[in-house]
């Protein structure tokens, strides 16, 4: 994991190297252009012959899907696209997706990108000399690769969404769900309505007294977190996770290496 | 990196199994390298080992020479003119080492009035062997048979003739006489 990283959000692209940098965007989804991405790459050049992709989870269309009934490895794929025609904004021709076994029955949790998006972007930066070796959620990055969320819950806060998942001790998600992040119509677009906050859909996660929840904050602003942990604290979440300093793709390389304390 | 990667081409992440082929590959090395070295060893050593043979080889065929030149001197000996000479000289040695007047004085004490002594010179040796015993060859004549046998009889009882054998014993008819002539040889008394 010892490569730069770029994270791109709705607001913009960032990257990690020459101190880091941000090329702002206005972006009307999760996915920018290839071509406006290659450009804040070609404004950046970095050193190496590796990149990694990181996007906001919300990014790749993450979705529970139920299935009637048992279905077979070979026939899983098909099953799952037919399942996610209706809900994804591009067709399943053009869909890559991964999915997951979640801890109920017949149920998949699935994670979708364009594939002409993918492989433009991946032509685009071995063309710069540069293999994009890993292209993913920044969440799904740290539950997968970070051993520390084994058999622990938790939570990632972003702009404008959030995401809870829960992890059994063999590190296979048993739960995943996303929610649009409540926010107050007082204008600035970043504080957050805490009363809806701790009346979502938190049951998989309340319902197990274990650990405390480990909290990840990858908000782009300064926002404190503490009245988030008091909020949820004094409905019976514990809430753990210290912030790191500086910018997004920072503190995710400071839990990456470290893990979460 | 694992099942939620998008990238066409993920990096590739030092594994169990790649730690293993890595192990694997150094060990090849390193026995591959050992192998070279012991390889050049052995070399130098087998031509260290070549360069003896050589010698070795180089020093047989000087033997082998200096052995064919001693054969040829071998053969050209003549061995039975050699030993004939040997045996002449053995001969003439031993005369020159007898005690000519002792071993008279020793015979004249045997002789009796009816046997006299003709000659007596040293007898040459058909033996091999070049013993210490003394070889005499001694012609008598006897007035009687008798007389001959006793002569015999006394030599062999000697003292001063021991280990006394008769080797050739021969006898003439003389006119008034018995004449014979017996070859002996002893082991002179202090010799």
């Amino acid at each position: 994991m010892n490569f730069p990283w770029i994270y791109v959000t709705t607001r913009g692209i960032e990257g990690d190297w020459n101190g880091g940098w941000t090329h702002e965007l206005e972006l009307a989804s999760g996915l920018p252009a290839t071509g406006s991405l290659l450009d804040a790459l070609d404004a950046y050049p970095s050193d190496g012959n590796k990149l990694g992709l990181l996007l906001e989870d919300a990014a790749l269309y993450p979705l529970r899907i139920d299935l009637e009934q048992k279905a077979s490895p070979r026939e899983l794929d098909q099953f799952l696209l037919w399942k996610l025609k209706r809900f994804l904004p591009f067709p399943i021709e053009d869909t890559e997706m991964r999915h997951l076994p979640l801890s109920e029955p017949n149920t998949y949790l699935t994670f979708s990108l364009p594939k002409h998006w993918i492989h433009k972007v991946f032509e685009g930066c071995s063309e710069r000399g540069k293999q994009l070796g890993y292209i993913g959620g920044m969440f799904t990055a740290l539950l997968e690769n970070q051993g520390c969320f084994r058999g622990r819950r938790s939570i990632a806060l972003f702009d404008e969404f959030f995401a809870a998942a829960a992890l059994d001790n063999k590190g296979h998600f048993r739960d995943y769900r996303t929610r649009r992040l409540p926010l107050l119509s007082d204008g600035s677009g970043e504080t957050i309505d805490l009363d809806t906050l701790i009346h979502t859909d938190w049951k998989p996660l309340m319902d197990e007294e274990t650990e405390p929840v480990f909290l990840l904050d990858f908000r782009g602003g300064d926002t404190p977190t503490h009245l988030i942990w008091d909020a949820l604290g004094n409905e019976g979440l514990a809430v753990t996770g210290a912030r790191p300093e500086g910018p997004v793709l920072a503190r995710f390389q400071a839990w990456m290496k470290d893990g979460v304390s | 990196m694992k099942g939620l990667n998008f990238s066409p081409k993920p990096f590739q992440e030092a594994g169990g199994l790649f730690v293993v082929l890595w192990l694997v590959n150094l060990l090849l090395a390193v026995a591959f390298a050992g192998s070279i070295w012991f390889w050049l060893q052995l070399k130098d050593r087998n031509g260290a080992d070549h360069r003896k043979i050589d010698g070795l080889k180089s020093r047989q065929r000087e033997i082998s020479r200096n052995h064919d030149a001693r054969v040829r001197e071998i053969e050209e000996l003549d061995v039975k003119s050699y030993r004939k000479q040997v045996l002449q000289y053995h001969g003439i040695q031993t005369a020159f080492s007898t005690h000519w007047a002792r071993l008279l004085d020793d015979l004249g004490t045997l002789l009796s009035e009816d046997v006299r002594l003709v000659s007596l010179r040293p007898g040459s040796s058909t033996s091999r062997k070049l013993e210490k015993n003394t070889r005499l060859n001694l012609r008598g004549e006897a007035r009687t048979k008798k007389a001959q046998l006793d002569f015999i009889r006394t030599l062999q009882k000697e003292p001063a003739f021991r280990n006394l054998r008769f080797e050739t014993e021969e006898y003439l008819e003389g006119d008034v006489a018995l004449v014979f002539e017996i070859t002996f040889s002893y082991k002179p008394v202090g010799g």
